[in-house]
């Protein structure tokens, strides 16, 4: 089954760089939105849909920890799973993240295998990319 | 203090194999370089990291990270992917220093021809590289215990 994703990150050449690692993990991606900040996202959040978005933190205007509280303050878009993907991923960061909502964690730099196995864990796809208990690697973390 | 010229080194070496595909060796200062990537940090320390890149180096990035080819296309890229590499080599080097503390990071601030690099002092960490494209470099000014 297909999804929606969308990339928040205000690099134009990491949501190049993402898009190019979701074209080769295999996975089937209906549609590929983008925004380089947070409140362009919820623009984005209001007017598609969206099945899991993959969210930078360092951004200018709406940073990805307050687009976070947004959506989680909101009944429709807090039900979306979001990965973290950022350079910003000390403990407290982390855990401040998973408190508000965050479904996992990618630390920049990462290779692709790392984002696969990180979305296909947060859409519940099992390793040959179908719906089934996934069956690798969690990255997220318990606290 | 060499604990964190060996963090900094680690997390330089990292992001640009990683993210980059270019392997870094230790090289020859050069004063004059073409682009400067600064970013800010604030929490238990605070400082700022430049990298210093000559104009191949950063072509070479662009190349590298977006598999792109054409030179006008590649130099529309440049700003941007020489500032994510400021933006992951800083946000590595805190995560290794220290996981459990929380910093702050600026966004990151490009420029053309900067001005030369400050004199090494106390506080002042400065590393030189070269690479199959040509020179850059690496300068951290931290404020705190090291």
């Amino acid at each position: 089954m297909a999804f929606n994703l969308l990339i928040v990150d205000d690099s134009n050449s990491m949501r190049t760089v993402v898009k190019k690692i979701v074209g080769l993990t295999g996975l089937e991606v209906s549609q590929i939105l983008e925004a380089d900040n947070g409140r362009r996202a919820l623009d984005v959040l209001g007017g598609n849909w969206v099945d899991v978005v993959i969210l930078d933190i360092n951004m200018p205007e709406m940073n990805g920890l307050e687009l976070l509280k947004r959506m989680n303050e909101d009944a429709v878009l807090k039900n979306i799973p979001v990965v973290m993907m950022t350079t910003e991923a000390s403990e407290a960061h982390m855990k401040t993240a998973f408190e508000m909502g965050a479904k996992g964690f990618i630390r920049k730099p990462f290779v692709p295998e790392e984002l696969r196995k990180m979305l296909l864990g947060v859409l519940g796809f099992n390793e040959k990319g179908t719906y089934g208990e996934h069956q690798g690697d969690s990255e997220g973390v318990d606290f | 203090m060499e604990n964190i010229r060996e963090i900094l080194k680690e997390s330089i070496f990292e992001v640009f194999e990683k993210m980059f595909f270019i392997f870094l060796e230790p090289g020859g200062r050069v004063l004059v370089h073409d682009y400067e990537t600064s970013i800010g940090f604030d929490g238990p320390q605070r400082g700022t990291l430049r990298i210093l890149f000559s104009r191949p180096v950063a072509r070479l990035m662009v190349r590298n990270m977006l598999g792109i080819a054409d030179e006008k296309e590649i130099e529309r890229h440049v700003e941007d992917c020489v500032k994510e590499a400021a933006n992951m080599v800083c946000g590595n080097f805190l995560v290794n220093l220290d996981a459990s503390k929380k910093f702050a990071m600026s966004i990151p601030v490009f420029s053309a021809r900067p001005a030369q690099p400050p004199a090494v002092s106390e506080g002042v960490h400065a590393f030189d590289f070269d690479c199959e494209a040509g020179k850059m470099g690496v300068i951290l000014e931290i404020e705190g215990k090291g």
